[in-house]
């Protein structure tokens, strides 16, 4: 993973480890996946929650990337770093779950549609600040949002979070100012 | 970069202490055993390369595709409706008291999700499993469940009892014995297989049974069996009705064997992949020669033409037309209660109240005892409120 935009919550190990990791999986070594697993499990975790995942999905959610990963693992070139490659899956997967929560919000507003109850609050967070972080995070369209929690909550660097998104890093860096901008717009907001 | 950058502004300052905190969120450490129990239940035994190859990056056509299907899907079925996916098992019930009732002894109760590794039963013992889309199979004694390639669970051994819920509009539960694939909607049968033979006995619903191009269909009350070697040549025999229990295997007569699907059969295969590759006009004009055939396949086909129409071409009411031919043509097909649904649901979408007013109710007199007439009641009650009915 690029380090260059440091932050301080726990990384995956360093590139070879992951090459290391990824040639004894592939090799069938049980043990080897399951330190991937390890490795990876809290980032894709985190990431899909600052994503907007709602608890009562990020665990389906964190299933659906490691089963890609684990079927991808195969194809897996190494031209990328492995946290990046990981990113982009979930990533992906994030985004599809966020227009389908999107459309059944749309839809639970027709005349004659059962509208949803509100799901309940993840016991594992119950830090109002954080709550109030996703609320703000929430106001962000997608692709910002997205670009600021890679940069601000997973440290990535800019030119990896290109990679990630498939955009230049210079729609990487317009994305960060605009969301960085709104998100302080939207904090005054609540906050004064 | 460093930010938020004026941390002497009490906004900023917050934002800067808070994305820290985020940065340290650990998350629910339970939460991440828990995934990668079933992780692990879903991939052991696995290698990579029979995996390889398959990733969520699906076409962008494909994601819409799929995105308009579970659209289509969430507008009908309550948002913890747990769906049939043959390849990633979602959470599966800690109990499958429902899988069986009245049950008998039962000394083990397994979840797929936690293992996917063979459940055995031995002499006088039996077994409880609940398998993904809310199902469960009861493994009578001496008998053997394992998963197969495509991560369906297979009778390899002994009698099975399996209880399946009513599937999502358009999927199919399936369950493999020897040679056979026994697909399903929603139903309650039982799979037996000993040296040389697979039986199957239909206790509710409809099943089909399939070996290559091949199949055969059941309705409540049949039983069949067929050779687990050489060529298929099973036969039907119709009963008036069925007692709960193991298997019989009583005399079978020369009724309906499997009917040849072949060209149909490859044809509907082709569609489907005509239409992954985001070429649904390609797709509906096989689909339409198809149906044109006989058989479950050209039935499918009938069915598929209005998903097809639907949500890859967003031309509902020609769906709605093609769902009324199906239903004119197969009045009591394995797919009925899906058109019907799939009608309700596109009216209501396309917003004719009126006409899915009619289809509710019609739904309502014709399913009294569906697992659906709760929602669909709902549904028509909103629906008269909207038309002043």
């Amino acid at each position: 993973m690029n380090q260059q935009n440091s932050a301080g919550s726990q990384r995956p190990g360093p590139v070879a480890e992951d090459r290391a990791l990824v040639e004894r999986v592939r090799n069938g070594d049980a043990l080897a996946w399951r330190a991937l697993y390890e490795r990876y499990a809290q980032p894709v975790f985190r990431f899909v929650s600052a994503l907007g995942v709602p608890p009562e999905e990020r665990e389906d959610a964190a299933q659906d990337v490691f089963v890609a990963v684990y079927r991808g693992l195969g194809q897996f070139r190494g031209e990328a770093q492995l946290s990046t490659w990981i990113y982009r899956i979930a990533a992906r997967h994030a985004s599809h779950l966020g227009r389908r929560r999107r459309m059944r919000s749309f839809l639970s507003i027709l005349p004659w549609h059962e509208a949803e109850p509100e799901p309940p609050p993840d016991p594992a967070e119950r830090a109002s600040e954080l709550r109030l972080l996703d609320r703000l995070l929430a106001k962000l369209s997608p692709k910002k949002r997205m670009v600021l929690v890679l940069f601000e909550i997973e440290g990535l660097g800019v030119n990896e979070i290109a990679n990630v998104m498939g955009c230049p890093p210079n729609t990487v860096w317009s994305r960060l100012r605009h969301a960085r901008a709104e998100l302080v717009k939207a904090a005054r907001r609540i906050t004064t | 970069m460093k930010w938020p950058t004026h941390k002497s502004d009490d906004t900023e300052k917050w934002l800067s202490e808070t994305l820290e905190a985020a940065r340290q969120r650990t998350g629910d450490e339970v939460a991440r055993r828990r995934v990668w129990a079933r992780i692990e239940g879903l991939l052991s035994g696995k290698s990579l390369p029979l995996l390889r190859g398959r990733s969520l990056a699906l076409p962008a056509l494909t994601g819409a595709l799929v995105a308009v299907a579970v659209v289509a899907v969430l507008w009908m079925v309550p948002a913890t409706r747990p769906t049939h996916s043959p390849v990633v098992a979602k959470r599966v019930a800690s109990s499958v008291a429902s899988a069986s009732q009245p049950g008998p002894v039962v000394s083990k109760v397994v979840s797929q999700g936690s293992s996917a590794a063979p459940v055995r039963t031995g002499q006088g013992e039996k077994a409880r499993v609940a398998l993904v889309g809310g199902a469960g199979v009861e493994l009578d004694a001496n008998s053997v469940l394992s998963w197969d390639a495509e991560r369906r669970p297979s009778v390899e051994r002994g009698q099975a009892r399996f209880e399946v819920p009513h599937q999502s509009p358009g999927a199919r539960f399936a369950v493999s014995a020897g040679p056979y694939v026994i697909t399903v909607v929603g139903t309650k049968f039982h799979v037996g297989v000993d040296d040389d033979r697979v039986s199957v006995e239909v206790e509710q619903g409809v099943v089909e049974v399939w070996r290559g191009p091949r199949s055969v269909r059941l309705v409540e009350g049949d039983s069949w069996a067929g050779p687990i070697r050489g060529l298929a040549s099973p036969t039907v025999e119709r009963r008036p009705s069925l007692a709960g229990g193991a298997l019989r295997h009583s005399s079978l007569g020369d009724s309906p064997a499997l009917v040849e699907n072949g060209p149909a059969s490859l044809e509907l295969t082709q569609a489907r992949t005509a239409l992954g590759e985001g070429r649904p006009e390609d797709a509906l004009a096989m689909l339409n020669h198809c149906a044109k055939g006989m058989g479950p396949a050209a039935e499918n086909a009938a069915y598929e033409m209005g998903r097809v129409l639907r949500d890859s071409l967003q031309r509902p009411r020609a769906a709605v037309t093609a769902w009324a031919n199906y239903r004119t043509r197969f009045p009591n097909g394995l797919l009925r209660a899906e058109a019907d649904l799939s009608i309700l649901e596109t009216l209501g979408r396309v917003g004719d109240k009126a006409a899915a007013l009619d289809e509710a109710e019609s739904f309502l007199v014709r399913y009294p005892n569906s697992e659906r007439r709760d929602e669909v009641a709902k549904l028509a009650a909103r629906l008269r409120g909207a038309t002043g009915q």
